[in-house]
């Protein structure tokens, strides 16, 4: 009853139909699944899978263009999905749910490899400020590279930001930052991605690359 | 360009590039099997193996008393044939 009101409320406040709702709104069919998969059904949690793939996917190739790591991102965002499941509230938005698993998950990962010693010398990424080349690999290959000199806050903050395109209000709901942290991380997180671009550019005038 | 429009173009671009196709399904099933809190099927499953031997017990337990007239004499009268 509750989530047919909230379609068709979010259908007329949104103005855009059907997609607004689906974004808000966690299908009859999800809620099935979900139900029995929390149940030990392993059919029905297959089927959640198949039909989350290519989101938690296409969130995970954010965090990394390495074809392994891709991976087991993917594998191991589904898996903390599986065991978190008990815990989802029902009247939440599965989708948006599953985007604050992937994004701890990714998040997380970015952790792990700031621990790991760095390879990337300073001037190796300075043509990030060129990307006229039109090359969709090679600028995520810049990105990436850009990206990974941040700290995984700074990193995460403007991936959701200006990559994702989400608002304060919905990052703070991925991270579980208050709205206010957001944008002082962003503010400092743009500050320190400046600073980076300018040593960058300096290092490479330097060494003759420029 | 500052440093916003910078990763706005980058990603415009990135975007263009999509993820690999990966089927998670076999390798998530696989280890939510193996993490999966066995011991409650366990249990559940020795229950009910249980109930089910407690039931035959009590089902030979009674025919064994309406074949004999007191399965106890008749015990003893087994034990007897056996020498000592």
């Amino acid at each position: 009853m509750l989530e047919a009101f909230l379609a068709v409320w979010c259908a007329r406040a949104s103005g855009h139909g059907e997609p607004a709702v689906q974004s808000l709104v966690t299908s009859t069919t999800d809620q099935d699944d979900i139900r029995a998969s929390r149940n030990g059904d392993h059919d029905a949690y297959a089927r959640l899978i198949r039909r989350y793939r290519d989101k938690v996917s296409a969130r995970m190739w954010k965090f990394t263009r390495d074809r392994n790591d891709f991976e087991e991102l993917v594998h191991e965002a589904f898996v903390e999905v599986y065991f978190a499941l008990p815990r989802y509230r029902e009247m939440g938005s599965f989708p948006a749910w599953l985007d604050r698993i992937a994004t701890r998950v990714g998040y997380r990962f970015w952790r792990r490899k700031r621990r790991e010693p760095r390879t990337v010398p300073l001037e190796s990424w300075h043509r990030v400020d060129e990307p006229q080349d039109h090359d969709p690999d090679g600028a995520a290959e810049r990105l990436h590279r850009m990206m990974a000199t941040l700290s995984p806050r700074d990193r995460l903050v403007l991936t959701l930001l200006y990559w994702e395109g989400f608002s304060v209000a919905e990052i703070a709901n991925q991270t579980g930052w208050t709205k206010t942290l957001v944008k002082v991380q962003a503010h400092r997180a743009r500050a320190r991605l400046r600073k980076k671009l300018e040593q960058a550019k300096q290092a490479a005038g330097g060494t003759g690359h420029g | 360009m500052d440093e916003t429009q910078l990763i706005r173009q980058l990603a415009a671009l990135a975007d263009k590039s999509p993820p690999p196709t990966f089927d998670p399904v076999v390798g998530v099933l696989g280890e939510i099997h193996r993490h999966e809190p066995v011991p409650i099927r366990f249990i559940g499953a020795l229950a009910t193996l249980s109930t089910a031997a407690m039931v035959a017990l009590a089902a030979w337990t009674v025919l064994t008393w309406q074949a004999f007239d007191d399965p106890i004499v008749q015990m003893i009268q087994l034990l007897d044939v056996i020498p000592t």
